[in-house]
């Protein structure tokens, strides 16, 4: 009802959005809130209407509760992905990482835990949608792996895993802004085009710049030889990744 | 004197009723042994010296008066000796014993109860215990056959054997008694074992074996803990469960509030929930404890640490981590990340800085936390770990939580092998230490 408001301008006017939720409350809630910011949402309760609606309509993203009646979140994902690569954001009640973890490897784009908040809600759907559009037509083939100077970056499970087998944690604007790097290896990338990439991580927070964010990255990639040459400083253009990145 | 003496175990116990039964078994039986070891004694006596009565008043009738000293000395034995006298050196008795023995003498040869015949006893001929028995009978020549039969009531020698070997058989029956009760007593002492494993984590199965009411004992232990685990199992479910419901309407909250269009009144909501939202986590994580089968991973707990303390300076708190760039260490990442955040924010809610160092030494990793708060009454340290305790009321502070946050992270280190030191520091504020085991090899530093 307020798709002629003030959020009409914005791109994602068009895009419509599927939610896959059983409780009746959270589904008008959704509903309005996407309204609200211009996206085009159908709700669905369960699996036969969601598979009915993808029948009838073309969606741009998939909002997919993990907790369903009947046939649960994730094989949903699972079945969907054998014929498409629709965008799906798994949406959980247990804040678990054992959901995350598999929700990511059953193909899932992004995950969020309830109870989340509409800015945090509106904040992965624009980063899943920014991120899948190019995303598929650069590299189609499915990407797991990426390895640099024997670190090892795990696609699907967002893991940084050091040269001695340790699992780095990093945080999510941390990893985004290395795989950023990775997809840009050995070419300057100005601190613009970073901000710009990492801002749906960052849209809450005011006074943070992209160099703590590289130099936080730095310290953690830093090793006894010489990690620090991996990111250098291009003076007054931005940053670049110099070591060669192996895909897999 | 009694309780010292009785043994406090129970294998003991039964060792002593044993060693008491085979001692008193002892003592009967060697008062019963020594009866019936006289009396046959007795009779082979009695047989022996009839038989020498009977033969050598026969031979000796026989044999010229020149052979008799042959035949004397072939009848005679080393435990019997015959002689023959012309006045007897035997006087009649009366002893009831020795009419008993004569009793006996003429029951095996009843021809001998015509003739006269004296019994008596002697001290020993030679050098010896007890005393000899004599005794005399005239034949019909007139002469007098005697004879001696040595040591016929010393029994001592013999009931000295027969104590000795009998002491002998007691011990080994009592030691192969101990050891059997000692193998009785392991299924107890796996029970005991069992028992007190019980509680700190993994089920303890006891094996069901030994004794048949032992095997029951460990039967219905087992069965108590399976119900006991099933009991704790279905509460914490139903509790995880609506934990977990309560996310939804939560989240629709969350959702509402941000329909709001007064901003006071929606952050203040908003506030709200995320207090119910912290409290909801921290009974989850508290209720999944032991429960919670995250498996080891090599992690770089310096990238762990640091990841959570520049979460919280993003959020515009004090916060610093001092430590090195890496430290790996093999545990369980996420219980470890809930740990430790949960000892930052505890720092951060009651101070207004926190500082997080992380170290290595004598073989320990340790993670430090300081703020600069209130710090926690000494009197009061060793109880703020234990669940729902509250220190606010005490602090005039409203802090919210349910008082698990140290709870949480005594268990996730406990359960890591190490431990949760907390004390106040000199300036004043909190120093939470978290110290976990590493072994040598499994850990580099950067």
């Amino acid at each position: 009802m307020l798709a002629d408001g003030p959020w009409a301008s914005l791109p994602e006017r068009s895009l419509r959005v599927l939610v896959v939720e059983d409780d009746p409350g959270l589904r008008v809630l959704l509903s309005r809130t996407l309204r609200e910011n211009g996206f085009r949402p159908t709700t669905v309760p369960a699996s036969r209407e969601m598979w009915r609606a993808m029948r009838t309509a073309q969606f741009d993203l998939i909002l997919l509760d993990i907790m369903l009646p009947g046939v649960n979140g994730l094989d949903l994902c699972r079945t969907i992905r054998t014929n498409s690569a629709v965008p799906i954001i798994m949406v959980s009640a247990r804040g678990d990482e054992v959901d995350r973890v598999l929700g990511l490897e059953l193909g899932a784009d992004d995950y969020i835990a309830k109870p989340f908040s509409n800015k945090e809600l509106l904040a992965r759907i624009r980063a899943v949608l920014r991120r899948t559009a190019s995303g598929p037509i650069e590299n189609p083939a499915p990407r797991e792996t990426m390895q640099f100077n024997d670190w090892t970056v795990d696609l699907r499970r967002r893991s940084l895993t050091s040269p001695d087998g340790a699992e780095v944690t990093l945080s999510g604007a941390e990893y985004d802004l290395l795989i950023t790097f990775l997809d840009n290896a050995q070419r300057v990338i100005g601190r613009e085009r970073l901000l710009e990439l990492s801002r749906s991580r960052l849209a809450d927070v005011s006074d943070r710049s992209i160099d703590v964010l590289v130099s936080r990255l730095r310290r953690k990639l830093s090793d006894q030889s010489g990690g620090e040459g991996l990111i250098l400083t291009v003076r007054g253009a931005g940053y670049m990744f110099t070591a060669d990145v192996e895909r897999a | 004197m009694h309780i010292t003496l009785w043994p406090k175990g129970l294998i003991g116990r039964i060792t002593a009723v044993i060693l008491i039964a085979i001692v008193l078994e002892f003592i009967g039986s060697i008062l019963l042994h020594d009866q019936v070891d006289t009396y046959t004694t007795r009779e082979d006596h009695a047989r022996r010296v009839a038989e020498l009565l009977v033969v050598g008043e026969r031979l000796l009738k026989e044999a010229p008066p020149e052979d008799r000293h042959i035949i004397l000395q072939s009848l005679s034995t080393k435990h019997l000796t015959a002689q023959l006298s012309d006045r007897p050196s035997v006087k009649p008795t009366t002893d009831e014993k020795l009419n008993r023995l004569r009793t006996q003498i003429v029951a095996w040869e009843p021809s001998l109860d015509n003739n006269t015949l004296r019994l008596a006893t002697a001290a020993p001929s030679e050098r010896g215990k007890g005393q000899d028995l004599v005794g005399a009978m005239q034949m019909e020549d007139g002469h007098w056959l005697e004879f001696r039969s040595r040591d016929l009531f010393g029994r001592w020698p013999m009931l000295y054997r027969t104590v000795g070997t009998a002491a002998i058989l007691a011990g080994g029956v009592l030691l192969a008694a101990a050891m059997l009760v000692h193998s009785l007593g392991a299924p107890l002492r796996a029970l005991a074992e069992a028992a007190d494993n019980v509680g700190h984590g993994e089920t303890v199965t006891v094996l069901e074996r030994g004794p048949r009411d032992l095997s029951q004992v460990a039967r219905a232990f087992n069965a108590m803990q399976t119900r006991i685990s099933r009991l704790i199992a279905d509460r914490t479910q139903a509790l995880a469960a609506v934990g977990h419901d309560l996310r939804t309407p939560l989240t629709r909250m969350r959702l509402r509030a941000g329909f709001m269009v007064d901003p006071e009144n929606r952050e203040a909501m908003e506030a709200d929930i995320c207090e119910m939202e912290t409290m909801l986590d921290s009974v989850l994580a508290y209720l999944k404890g032991d429960s919670d089968n995250e498996p080891h991973r090599r992690i770089d707990l310096a990238a762990l640490v640091s990841t959570l303390v520049d979460a919280n300076a993003d959020l515009g708190r004090d916060a610093i981590y001092e430590g090195p760039d890496h430290l790996v260490l093999e545990t369980r990442p996420l219980a470890m990340k809930r740990a430790i955040s949960n000892l930052i924010e505890n720092g951060l809610k009651y101070g207004d800085r926190v500082r997080v160092g992380l170290d290595r030494a004598d073989g320990e990793v340790r993670i430090r936390v300081e703020d600069d708060g209130p710090g926690i009454p000494e009197e009061e340290l060793e109880h703020v770990t234990s669940p729902f305790f509250r220190l606010d009321e005490a602090r005039g502070r409203d802090t919210g939580g349910l008082g698990l946050g140290l709870s949480i992270v005594c268990n996730v280190v406990e359960r890591e092998g190490g431990r949760l030191r907390l004390s106040n520091l000199a300036k004043g504020g909190l120093c939470a230490e978290i110290l976990l085991p590493m072994a040598e090899r499994q850990s580099t530093m950067g």
